[in-house]
This record gives structure tokens, sequence and C-alpha cells, in this order.
């Protein structure tokens, strides 16, 4: 085999979104957008990324992200300077912390209880591209809804809101009664009570009062870890309630000190707790 | 008199919809009594109605499924 004649940024390569077809003169370059989320400007650049230098195919990623396939070995590098001098990153492939996903979140969503957005870019920020001993994804969803998969992942986070009652601010009218969908509200006495077992902390109550009579108890993300797809599906555990940002990234980051401490090569991070135990995993990342 | 608008039947998001439409049409300070027969489109509509600055003069379920608002335009 000869020697390539372009010289390949090594470094570039290694911190991964290159991607091997089956033929191997083609590659397929996978772009890092957290979250899912592209400005319209960029889509441009990347059409023409995709007709110059594949065959003007461009696939979405299971993960939110966009992959140009059918790009020739010896052009990966033009192509990928084409990109990143638009400002399009190449997203982590292999044993690496993946790009980030995330729900639409605040303002978009409707339902929405957090700004998941700009969290997912927060760790992607931080933690994105990291040499781990296998893959690990993360994602943050913006309501119990779960819709970005939070216990699919090696670590998710689902924002909550727990409500307390005022009860002068009470009409006595009963719609959040018939909102709720965990049956955890229930008359007595012509005003609403609240079954803590039965709530999800989905905040729906609070969103249906017309008089604003729920009002904020607790509010933050659960934690998921230890979750995944693929060959052998795990689903991830709860670990914390009610966290902010900065417990998360603080959580984040002992989770990924115990992974690179006990896990081995190519072991997923639910298989490393159950391995090592949930109760020592906890201890280690809930100080 | 007030204003009825019968939403039995109808479904999110053409209720509210059908609400803005028929809010223009009324003045400011004039009350609107919106017939809803789902929980969650009630409370959709309610919610959209207070975003948009009308005040919610009432709310409650009338019979089994029926939902009645009403609403003062603002
Ligand atoms: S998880 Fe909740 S906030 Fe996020 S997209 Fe789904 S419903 Fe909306
Ligand atoms: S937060 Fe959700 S689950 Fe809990 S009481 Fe309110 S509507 Fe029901
Ligand atoms: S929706 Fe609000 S006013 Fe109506 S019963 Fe529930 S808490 Fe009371």
């Amino acid at each position: 085999m000869t020697a390539p004649t372009t010289s390949i940024d090594y470094a570039a390569l290694k911190s991964g979104g290159i991607i091997m077809q089956k033929d191997e003169d083609f590659y397929a370059l996978r772009l890092r957008l957290p979250g899912g989320c592209i400005l319209a400007d960029l889509l441009p650049k990347i059409a023409q990324v995709a007709k110059r230098y594949g065959r003007g195919e461009i696939r979405l990623t299971v993960r939110q992200g966009i992959e140009i396939p059918w790009i020739k070995f010896k052009e990966i590098e033009a192509a990928r300077k084409e990109l990143a001098g638009a400002g399009l990153a190449l997203g982590p492939c292999g044993q690496r912390f993946r790009t980030v996903t995330a729900c639409p979140g605040l303002p978009v969503c409707r339902r929405a209880l957090a700004d998941s957005q700009s969290f997912a870019l927060q760790i992607d920020r931080k933690f994105g591209g990291l040499q781990l001993p296998h893959k690990f994804k993360a994602t943050v969803s913006a309501c119990p809804n779960a819709c970005s998969r939070p216990l699919e992942n090696e670590i998710g986070f689902c924002a909550a809101v727990q409500p307390y009652m005022e009860e002068d601010a009470c009409m006595g009218c009963g719609l959040c009664v018939d909102i709720c969908r965990e049956k955890a509200l229930f008359l007595q006495n012509g005003k609403p009570q609240l079954d803590e077992t039965r709530c999800i902390s989905c905040a729906d109550c609070m969103q249906s009062c017309p008089t604003d009579a729920w009002k904020t108890n607790r509010m933050g993300y659960a934690v998921y870890v230890g979750g995944k797809n693929g060959r052998h599906p795990m689903l991830g555990e709860k670990i914390a309630d009610f966290v902010d940002e900065e417990q998360g990234m603080r959580i984040i980051e002992r989770c990924l000190d115990f992974y690179l401490q006990y896990g081995n090569k190519r072991e997923r991070l639910g298989e490393t707790i159950r391995r090592v135990g949930m109760d020592e995993f906890k201890a280690a990342v809930l100080q | 008199m007030t204003k009825e608008l019968d939403l039995r039947g109808e479904v999110c998001p053409y209720t509210f919809v059908k609400t803005k439409l028929r809010l223009e049409e009324l003045d400011s300070g004039q009350d609107l009594t919106i017939l809803l027969d789902d929980s969650a489109a009630t409370a959709n509509v309610s919610r959209s109605l207070r975003n948009e600055g009308h005040e919610i003069l009432d709310l409650k379920a009338i019979s089994g499924e029926v939902w009645r608002i009403v609403v003062k335009k603002a």
C-alpha cells in the first residue's frame, strides 16, 4: 500500500469523528452538534462539503448528529478543514465521552422545566471527547417525559419540579386533579391533596392551575446512571434528585473518576457499576 | 350578554386558535364563555389565555367531562 499523499492531522484523527466505511477508501465525517442544534446559516456549508467531497448525501444519526459519508481518504483533511473554517467541529466516536444530546427544553417545549440545551452545551464543553474505557453517553431532558432518553445513557439528567399547595389560592375547581396522570392528587374537603408516593414531579398540576395555587417546593435534575442500549440494553438507575447544574457537573466528574479507576477496557459504565457495586459507586460519586 | 364558544370535540391546538380568533371579535373588558370536553385542553387554553394577559373569571367542571372557562378580554 502506498502512503497517502495528503498530510493527515493525526491529532484531529485521534479526537474522532472520522469513521471508516465498509469500503476502506471511504469515510464518514461526524459533526459535533450538542443538543442536535445547528444554525441555519451553517447548513449550506455542510451541503457544500457533502457535494464537493462526498456524494451529496447527508445522514442523521440517532443521537441528533449529522454525518457526511463517502469522503475519500485523501480528502478527509481538506473536508475537515473546510468544516472547521465554518466553526463545525467533528464529533467524538469510539471510546470517548460522546456529544451530549438534549431535548428542546426551554424556551421551546411547552412542558419544559429547564434549559436542557444550555446544560447539555456546558457538559459537552467540559467533558466531550474525553478518552474513557468505553463509549460514554450523556443527555439532558427538561421534564419527566424524558424525550431524550436519560435512562438509556451512561448519565442522564431529567428535570423535575416538586409542587406544594398554597391552599388560600386554590378555588377548588379540581382541574389539577383531573390533569395529574399519576393519580397523585385527590380532593379532600374541596381542596386537592398530594400523595407524594405517586408524584413524579412533572409540574403538570402547576401548569394547569388557573390561580397559581401550586408553588415550587424543590426543583432540579434527577440523575440516572449506567443506562445503555445496543446488544445488551440496560436501564439507568436513579442516584440523585433535584440537583442543580453545578452539582450535576460535579457528579459527572466523580463518575468519570470512578469509571477511569475501576472500568475495564471496553466495559460500559453500567457494567462497571454492576461488577463493582452500586453502593461503592454511590459512595464515590455522591460524597 | 356573554358570548359563548363551544369547543367540545375540538383538539389542541385548534382549541386555542379558535379561542384567539373569537376573542379578536370582542371588545376589551367583554366576557367569553368557553366550553371544552377535555381537562388537558382546558388547562392548555386557560394557560394560553393567561399568558396573553386575559383574566380567567371562572373555571369549573359543569358536568362529567365538560369544562367551562369564563374569560374577560384584556
Ligand atoms: S422531555 Fe419534556 S421538555 Fe423535553 S421535549 Fe420532552 S416533553 Fe418537552
Ligand atoms: S407534579 Fe405531576 S405527578 Fe405530581 S401531583 Fe403534579 S401533576 Fe401529579
Ligand atoms: S387547579 Fe388550582 S384552583 Fe383548581 S383545584 Fe387545582 S389547585 Fe385548586
